[in-house]
């Protein structure tokens, strides 16, 4: 980016040029000052001391025995890689696996971005009344915190339930049939709101002559959707699917509240298993490598997110 | 747009804001310490809001006990640690004040069944030489007194117990003609007892029976942990081999009692008995008479009385009877199958003043303190001298009394760090029982049996024959 030319600047570089006038400092390139240092001394000093550092201290855990009670509770040693060759053969973390994937995708990428779109482009030509009464309900399940959500999910999947009723069986406990779909929906239900304000947003940026346009040339809604509304919007897509895949990827409070994880394990997403181990099985170095494996997997969201984030910005 | 230039004045006001800041964090880094470190302050840690009935209660024991030691050790001081949250908050804080020894609490309140974990971590102090001229100790039943035993050391005095039992609706039982008293010797009396209800009150639950891991160790102490003592092999953990059980004789004959409940249509739903919250929740459902039968512990008497009321059920004694539960097959002598958990004081390795720690411990352990927890919490006191004493028996009668008879004959839980490891392996089994009454009792074995291997490793587990 630094060495692209900018329309105007000068064709040859100024050395080139012994005679030319002082054009003064260029603007086409990163600068930084060393004045600028004790201005992001304090962000940085946090930075590391509240994320760098315990995060290192977390990898470093991972390959000791460390446990909250027991002999080694205060005099772990390293172990090197015992721990990572017991998750290589632990059944229940490659269990974990697939379900964090399957919890992230059919939660945040399948219900949550669908859910946000279609009420997004519903709520386009609604009344002004009706479109901000739909968008106040989405948000406020967006803003209640993560136990209302799991307790009013609780009592929606259990016999006598909102759910139950609907689908006809008032007596069936589906929160324990289908657990993951129930946690899913929950956090779907739950990030509906944000992903929608971000949906409007850019619906709203749509230019209507290249619809009108559309229009003359008599293509239909569905044509008008696929051709032009979503092109338009696949920006947006992207970043709020690994938006809010991150924020999926760190729900375990609605999880672990709704199942702990259960029943059995058909709910154990990463973040409750390495809780589990750490606080529950007493085993913390255990749990720290858990936790390891999910800063590496939020890592390279994070990353891809930053990235399409600026590409569109 | 061009950026002002930083004015003298400007800067200066930065360098005070900067300096503030700095000043701020080094006070706040500085009020981080263990706090309270004098030699004439005692740091004690509780659970505030899990252990008694309600955190209302608990701050007024907890003050009032700090008091009287205040009052008997004139210029010595309590610095009370109260714990808010559930059973595993309480365990996970404690862990982490226990780690540093300059914040590990002079004296703590924990679980049972923590005891050995915490002593294998040289958490505690012995008290033995406390406890050999402490009058209060020799009138302990000696299951709570090896219970508070590790390796031939005392490392905890038990202030509250827990046992359990079969609680059952009288109505109901006399509706369907079944005796009152009822005495079951057997599990099949058990069994044989709710299928007539189930003719004669087909809208009630006729056992209430939890199961899975959600409701974690506690719930698993009040309702299965007693089957497994009443089976014909009630091993947990193998002392000999040091090896848990995760197939035996008695684990299989837990498991046909879930299969032959769940098959024959005579457990509770399997929302309510699958919820974190069942034995919470089994207050109010059984204070509806929703369940003929109940597997519960000691707790709900004291729970209902008019002063908890959490919920009212002032004329409980008329609705609800209980019974020890029988062994299996009724051989076991005397026939009561019950665990027991409750919750211990004890003294930290690392305090500095263990001699005023332990008059903490004999300030809580006055008749009148022991029978106010035990009343506060819904626990037996641990002292069977209290147990016919009318403010401890009257406080929730006829159940009080009952509870406390079942104590000389109750088991421990294993206290070690691995125990949830097992506890969940068996709560998954259960569970799966619960959820599909076609589960085999060999698919529930194998499912406990996979679990805790794959947790725990092959050479930590074996199969009782």
């Amino acid at each position: 980016m630094s060495n692209r030319t900018v329309a105007g600047a000068p064709a040859q570089p100024d050395s080139a040029s012994p005679n030319a006038e002082p054009v003064g400092p260029r603007h086409d390139r990163q600068r930084f000052s060393k004045a600028s240092l004790p201005l992001l001394g304090p962000a940085a000093v946090l930075l590391i001391v509240l994320f760098l550092a315990p995060i290192a201290y977390s990898l470093y855990l991972g390959f000791t025995n460390l446990k909250l009670t027991g002999p080694t509770a205060r005099h772990h040693s390293f172990t090197g890689m015992e721990n990572i060759h017991r998750l290589l053969s632990d059944g229940v973390f490659h269990q974990s696996i697939w379900l964090t994937a399957v919890f992230v995708i059919g939660s945040g990428v399948v219900l949550t971005t669908g859910f946000a779109l279609a009420v997004a482009v519903a709520m386009q030509r609604a009344p002004a009344a009706v479109s901000g009464t739909v968008g106040i309900i989405v948000m406020i399940a967006y803003m209640i915190p993560p136990v209302t959500i799991a307790i009013l999910w609780v009592a929606a999947g259990t016999p006598g339930g909102a759910i139950t009723m609907l689908v006809g069986q008032t007596d069936s406990d589906l929160l324990h049939t289908y657990p993951m779909l129930l946690v899913s929906a929950a956090n779907a239900w739950s990030l509906t709101g944000l992903a929608m304000l971000q949906f409007s947003a850019a619906l709203r940026n749509i230019p209507e002559d290249i619809v009108e346009a559309a229009q003359l040339e008599n293509a239909g809604a569905i044509q008008r959707f696929v051709r032009i509304t979503l092109p338009l919007l696949k920006p947006t897509i992207v970043t709020t699917v690994l938006l809010v895949s991150l924020m999926s990827l760190a729900n375990f409070a609605i999880v672990f509240l709704m199942t702990g994880g259960g029943p059995g394990t058909s709910t154990m997403i990463l973040p409750v298993y390495s809780y589990q181990q750490g606080f529950f099985f007493n085993d913390l170095a255990y749990g720290a490598l858990i936790g390891n494996i999910t800063v590496v997997i939020t890592t390279i969201f994070s990353a891809l997110f930053v990235r399409f984030s600026r590409r569109n910005g | 747009m061009r950026s002002k230039r930083s004015t003298p004045r400007m800067k200066k006001v930065m360098a005070t804001l900067f300096a503030s800041a700095a000043a701020v964090a080094l006070t706040s880094c500085s009020g981080g310490g263990s706090g309270g470190g004098d030699d004439d302050t005692i740091k004690v840690a509780y659970g505030s809001d899990y252990v008694f009935l309600s955190p209302e209660v608990a701050d007024q024991w907890w003050h009032k006990v700090a008091a009287d030691f205040e009052a008997a050790n004139p210029g010595k001081k309590v610095e009370l640690i109260p714990i808010p949250g559930g059973f595993s908050d309480i365990v996970s804080k404690l862990n982490l004040l226990y780690r540093n020894p300059s914040t590990a609490p002079d004296v703590a309140e924990i679980p049972d069944e923590n005891l050995a974990g915490w002593v294998a971590s040289e958490y505690l102090l012995p008290l033995d030489d406390y406890l050999a001229d402490a009058e209060f100790w020799k009138n302990y039943p000696d299951s709570i007194k090896k219970q508070n035993t590790i390796d031939g050391k005392v490392y905890a005095v038990n202030h509250g117990e827990n046992t359990s039992g079969l609680w059952y609706n009288i109505p109901m039982f006399k509706k369907a003609g079944l005796p009152v008293p009822w005495q079951p010797k057997t599990w099949d009396d058990v069994t044989a007892a709710a299928e007539k209800i189930k003719q004669t009150s087909p809208e009630a639950w006729p056992v209430w029976l939890t199961g899975g891991t959600s409701g974690g160790t506690s719930a698993m102490q009040f309702g299965p942990a007693n089957l497994v003592a009443g089976s014909s092999t009630p091993t947990i953990f193998d002392e000999e081999t040091q090896k848990w059980v995760v197939d035996s004789p008695g684990l299989r004959e837990v498991m046909a009692f879930y299969v032959n409940l769940a098959k024959n249509g005579l457990q509770s739903p399997s929302a309510q008995l699958l919820d974190p919250n069942n034995v919470v929740n089994s207050f109010q459902l059984l204070a509806d008479q929703k369940a003929a039968i109940s597997f519960s512990g000691n707790y709900l008497g004291p729970t209902w009385t008019k002063e908890v009321c959490a919920p009212c059920f002032p004329e409980a004694s008329e609705v609800w009877a209980t019974a020890p539960l029988p062994s299996i097959h009724g051989t076991a002598n005397p026939n009561i199958a019950t665990v027991m958990g409750g919750w211990d004081l004890t003294i930290s390795a690392d305090s500095s003043k263990p001699d005023l720690a332990w008059k903490f411990i004999e300030a809580a352990q006055t008749a009148e303190n022991m029978i106010g927890f035990a009343n506060g919490t819904g626990t037996v006191p641990p002292d069977k001298t209290l147990w016919s004493d009318q403010r401890f028996s009257e406080a929730a009668a006829p159940y009080n009394e009952f509870f406390a008879s079942l104590l000389p004959a109750a088991k421990p839980l294993p206290s070690l760090p691995d125990f949830p490891v097992w506890a969940t392996g068996f709560g998954m089994a259960t569970g799966q029982i619960v959820q599909d009454p076609s589960t085999t009792v060999d698919a529930a074995i194998q499912t406990m049996k996979d679990y805790i291997t794959g947790q725990l490793g092959a050479d930590k587990v074996e199969t009782l024959s």
